[in-house]
């Protein structure tokens, strides 16, 4: 927590601000980019969401007033920005939010940048299926290896009811690929 | 893999399957902070409407909303009562169509008679100017037989 004030005031002072951010990025960018990628599907939105979060997180930066850790603070500009894109999407295309994601879906199997197989396409199918919230806290904890505590100050629920979630969507999903 | 028995949290792990470009991270760390220089420069020339100020504008429209409001009516309330009242005048001058004469007269000051005297009674002048008139007129004879 002392490392994270000190590289706040880092990011903050226009003398070590370059070189800060450039930490950030390595921090964050791959993680960052796994979780959006998790929710847009396709890989060059998951690159226009990814500029959006981290331009977001620069300009925002002053107004972080440090009552969450900045690892949460990061996740969930980059969860708001990966939904809001989805729902803008949605509102040009005149469809709901469930059809931008279908298309995303159906686009997978043809993506370059999409190394599946039959069983990893299955998974997504499943997954879609899903609500909203069960789909992040499935993604955040079985692809992106968060801890519970950690998904909970991102998502700002308890840990107990994030752990009922997963436990529906891990049901939810095994059922699926049972039966399909 | 056997699909009967499939338990996520204990059969092999299961990779999102996502990739991306090759030297993508790089690429991309490179493009954010040029991105964020050009921002930096473009953020100092952006002029910042504060909240406080939509604000305002806000509460000035709500404010002349509510004169409006009360403006209206008392308008036409007032221009109603003008209706009234002229109505009524033209009603009283309707009845009061009988003052005789005696009465005017009696109204009448000092000076407004002698107005009257004076625009009345024909001046030496104006004779002069009626005889002129009838000398000079051709049906004189017409005239002077009636």
């Amino acid at each position: 927590m002392q490392d994270e004030k000190i590289f706040i005031t880092e990011l903050l002072n226009p003398n070590t601000q370059n070189e800060a951010f450039k930490k950030l990025l390595h921090l964050y960018q791959k993680p960052l980019y796994n979780h959006v990628r998790g929710i847009v599907l396709d890989h060059e939105d998951a690159n226009d969401v990814l500029q959006n979060t981290f331009i977001k997180v620069h300009s925002h930066l002053k107004t972080f007033k440090g009552d969450s850790k900045l690892f949460s603070w990061i996740y969930r500009i980059a969860t708001n920005e990966s939904i809001t894109f989805i729902q803008q999407r949605a509102k040009k295309q005149g469809i709901s939010n469930e059809e931008v994601k279908e298309k995303a879906l159906n686009k997978l199997e043809s993506d370059v940048y999409f190394d599946g197989d039959e069983i990893q396409l299955k998974l997504q199918k499943a997954l879609a299926l899903l609500p909203e919230k069960q789909q992040l806290v499935f993604k955040m904890k079985y692809f992106e290896e968060l801890k519970y505590e950690e998904i909970s100050e991102i998502l700002g629920t308890s840990v107990g009811a994030l752990k009922a979630s997963y436990h529906i969507a891990v049901k939810k999903i095994e059922d699926f690929l049972k039966t399909n | 893999m056997n699909m009967k028995n499939f338990d996520l949290d204990n059969n092999y792990k299961i990779t999102s399957g996502f990739i991306t470009p090759e030297n993508y991270f790089e690429q991309f760390e490179a493009k954010m902070m040029q991105q964020i220089s050009t921002q930096k420069t473009a953020v100092k020339e952006v002029k910042v409407v504060s909240l406080f100020y939509r604000k305002q504008v806000w509460i000035s429209s709500i404010a002349a909303l509510i004169l409006l409001a009360i403006a209206i009516p008392v308008y036409f309330n007032m221009a109603k009562e003008n209706n009234i009242e002229s109505h009524s005048i033209e009603n009283y001058l309707a009845d009061q169509q009988h003052v005789n004469e005696n009465e005017i007269i009696e109204h009448l000051s000092e000076e407004d008679i002698n107005a009257l005297e004076n625009s009345l009674s024909a001046s030496t002048n104006e004779n002069d100017a009626i005889e002129n008139y009838l000398s000079e007129s051709e049906h004189l004879d017409y005239i002077l037989n009636e």
